[in-house]
């Protein structure tokens, strides 16, 4: 797996933030082996960007990947398949008019987000579907009919 | 603080709360709190007022599914915020709505406390 990583902006009333992202990486390196999580993150790459979480999943027939993105519009979030990579981004935009309201917090995250996620699989790019619910987006990515496991027999002979 | 009278498991009871990124913002008439809670499961989203304290709990569960994740990054969530209330804002004026996993609670001033324009009188 090669992903970009989630960075989950760290919150003022989080005292024990920092362990519990250690916590995290260290899941992650059980997880996956030190081959799946790159020491730099690449997202020096992408200047004021942020990147939703996401949840992969390995389907008999499809992949499927979920991902945060609370409060957008549909019109908001732009998914492509490129190969054998899945491009989720958009931009989250201000919502509020400083003239008329005080603001007394701003916990929220606004501008662009980009996630690329590679795929464990080869996906037919024109069959994706996307769905976004209550603040999560779910893409679903059908499977090319090689990728699907196939059972082999045995002969003997 | 329990504010629920559900019992909770133990495996809730492990789980330490989440406090959700939160927006406050005030206009003339209104205090209006927006927070962050995808995919929370909407028969478990409460929002309740004891005293001068405004709480908003949720809960999110990971959907049953047969697959296995080879990447998770979300969480199952107990959410939990609380609020102090001061004294301008209206207890019984105050409406939640939840839409694309952003909980909006708006918060009515008192009418005492409204700005009011006062004429000058000219003699």
């Amino acid at each position: 797996m090669n992903l970009i990583p989630y960075s989950r902006v760290r919150h003022p009333l989080d005292l024990f933030g920092g362990l519990s992202q250690l916590h995290r990486e260290l899941d992650r390196f059980f997880d996956f082996g030190p081959r799946g999580f790159p020491a730099a993150s690449g997202l020096e790459l992408l200047e004021g960007t942020w990147s939703p979480p996401v949840d992969v999943f390995d389907e008999k027939e499809a992949v499927r990947v979920k991902a945060e993105l609370p409060g957008l519009k549909q019109k908001e979030i732009e998914v492509s398949v490129q190969g054998n990579t899945l491009l989720i981004k958009g931009e989250r935009a201000r919502d509020f008019d400083e003239k008329r309201e005080n603001y007394h917090r701003v916990e929220r995250v606004y501008g662009q987000f980009h996630r690329a996620i590679s795929l464990p699989a080869p996906v037919d790019a024109e069959a994706v579907k996307a769905s976004y619910k209550d603040g999560l987006l779910e893409v679903l990515l059908p499977k090319k009919p090689e990728a699907k496991a196939r059972r082999i027999e045995v002969n003997n002979n | 603080m329990n504010n629920t009278s559900r019992k909770t498991t133990s495996m809730e009871m492990e789980r330490a709360f989440v406090a959700p990124p939160a927006n406050i913002r005030e206009n003339m008439d209104e205090v209006i709190v927006e927070l962050e809670m995808p995919g929370v499961d909407r028969n478990r989203l409460d929002v309740s007022v004891d005293g001068d304290e405004l709480i908003v709990t949720g809960h999110r569960l990971h959907e049953k599914t047969d697959s296995t994740p080879v990447w998770r990054e979300t969480r199952d969530e107990d959410f939990r915020r609380s609020f102090t209330l001061g004294d301008h804002v209206n207890r019984a004026a105050i409406s939640a709505s939840f839409q694309d996993g952003v909980l909006t609670l708006r918060l009515s001033k008192a009418e005492d406390v409204k700005p009011r324009h006062v004429e000058v009188q000219f003699a």
